[in-house]
C-alpha cells in the first residue's frame, strides 16, 4: 500500500467531513456579518477615547493620592494616640493630686508653702518685685516689727 | 529585548509609564472596543467597559509578568470586565442573561449604531440564546480569528474543551438559522 503511487499521505481529522458541511453553510449564511460593520460608532469615537481614558486614569490617579494623604493622616494620628495611652512614662506620671503631695517630703512642701505666703504678702503689701516680706533666709523681725512669724493670717485680713 | 519587553519595561517604569500606557490604548483600543462590543453589545455599554478595562490595565500592569502576551492579558481582562458587566446588568433587572441579551437585541433594531439587516439581527439572536462559555468561543474563533491556543489561555481553559464548545456553537447556530 505504501509503495502505491496513489496512496494519500494525508490524513483529516476525525469527523472533519462531517462537521465541514455545517461549518461552510453558516459561513456563507452569516459570512456577511463577520466583519464588524453592523455595529457603529459615532463620529470621531476613536479619536477621541484616547484622551477620555487619560482623563479617567487621572482622576483615578487624584482620588489615590487624595486617599492616601487621608490613610496617611489618620494613620499619624492613631499612632500619636496609642503611644500616649500605651506609653509607660506617661502612665507612670499620672497619679493623683494627693498621690504627689504625699510623694513630697515635708520640708520641700513647707518650703513651697512659705514661698507661696511670700507672693501673697507681695500683692497684699504692694512690695518691689523680689523683696519680700518673710522668707526663711532674710527675715529681719526688727523691719515689720508688728509681724512675727508665723502670724496670724485672721489679723492680717482684718 | 523584544518590543513587548521593551513596552512592559516601560509600562512598569513610573518615569515612562504614562507615555507607554498611551502607546497601548493607542494601539489596542479599536481591536479590545469590538471585543467588548460583540459581547455587550450597545455602543455605550460597550464604551463604559472599554474605559473600565484600561483603567484596570493601568491599575494592575505593575503584577503583568510577561508570561503571556501583553494583548491576551488585556484581552482577558476585558472579556473579564464584559461578562461582569453583562451579570450586573441582568442582576439589576432580575434577568438570565440569556432573557437580558435578548432584550438587548430587540433594542438594536431602533439602535442608531446598528446597521444589520434581518440576518445579523437573527445571527445575534442566534448567540444570545448560547451558553456564555459557548458564545465566548464562537466570537473569539470566528470573529476575532483567535487561536484555540490564545483562547484557552484568555478563558483559562482546556483547548479540547474550547474546540467542542465551538463545534457546539456552530451547530445551534446553524439550527437556530434554518429553523427561522
Amino acid at each position: 500500500m505504501k509503495n502505491n503511487p496513489l496512496h494519500n499521505p494525508f490524513k483529516v481529522p476525525k469527523d472533519y467531513f462531517d462537521s465541514l458541511e455545517d461549518n461552510l453553510l453558516l459561513r456563507v449564511k452569516i459570512d456577511k456579518n463577520r466583519s464588524q460593520s453592523n455595529f457603529e460608532v459615532p463620529t470621531d469615537y476613536f479619536d477621541t477615547i484616547d484622551q477620555r481614558i487619560q482623563l479617567r486614569i487621572d482622576a483615578e490617579k487624584n482620588e489615590n493620592r487624595q486617599l492616601r494623604t487621608l490613610v496617611q493622616t489618620f494613620t499619624a494620628a492613631a499612632a500619636l494616640l496609642l503611644f500616649f495611652l500605651t506609653n509607660p512614662f506617661a502612665t507612670q506620671n499620672k497619679t493623683t493630686d494627693n498621690e504627689l503631695l504625699s510623694s513630697y517630703a515635708d520640708e520641700l512642701l513647707m518650703y513651697n508653702t512659705i514661698d507661696y505666703l511670700d507672693a501673697y504678702d507681695n500683692m497684699a503689701f504692694g512690695f518691689e518685685e523680689n523683696e519680700t516680706l518673710n522668707t526663711l533666709n532674710n527675715f529681719d523681725p526688727d523691719y515689720y516689727p508688728e509681724l512675727s512669724y508665723p502670724w496670724n493670717y485672721a489679723e492680717l485680713d482684718q | 529585548m523584544t518590543e513587548q519587553e521593551l513596552l512592559i519595561a516601560a509600562l512598569q517604569d513610573s518615569q515612562t509609564r504614562d507615555a507607554a500606557f498611551a502607546h497601548l490604548v493607542k494601539n489596542y483600543k479599536q481591536r479590545l472596543y469590538w471585543h467588548i462590543r460583540r459581547l455587550v453589545l450597545g455602543h455605550d455599554d460597550a464604551d463604559d467597559v472599554l474605559q473600565e478595562t484600561f483603567i484596570k490595565i493601568f491599575k494592575n500592569i505593575g503584577n503583568f509578568r510577561g508570561d503571556s502576551q501583553i494583548f491576551t492579558w488585556m484581552y482577558r481582562i476585558a472579556t473579564h470586565q464584559a461578562i461582569d458587566f453583562l451579570n450586573k446588568q441582568a442582576r439589576r433587572k432580575g434577568l438570565d442573561n440569556g432573557s437580558m441579551l435578548e432584550d438587548k437585541i430587540e433594542l438594536l433594531e431602533s439602535d442608531v449604531y446598528f446597521d444589520g439587516d434581518a440576518a445579523a439581527l437573527k445571527l445575534q439572536q442566534a448567540l444570545a440564546k448560547l451558553p456564555e462559555k459557548q458564545r465566548l468561543v464562537f466570537n473569539m474563533k470566528y470573529f476575532d480569528n483567535l487561536k484555540f491556543k490564545e483562547i484557552a489561555r484568555i478563558l483559562d481553559c482546556s483547548e479540547g474543551g474550547l474546540k467542542a464548545s465551538y463545534h457546539h456553537a456552530v451547530k445551534k447556530i446553524k439550527l437556530f438559522l434554518d429553523e427561522k
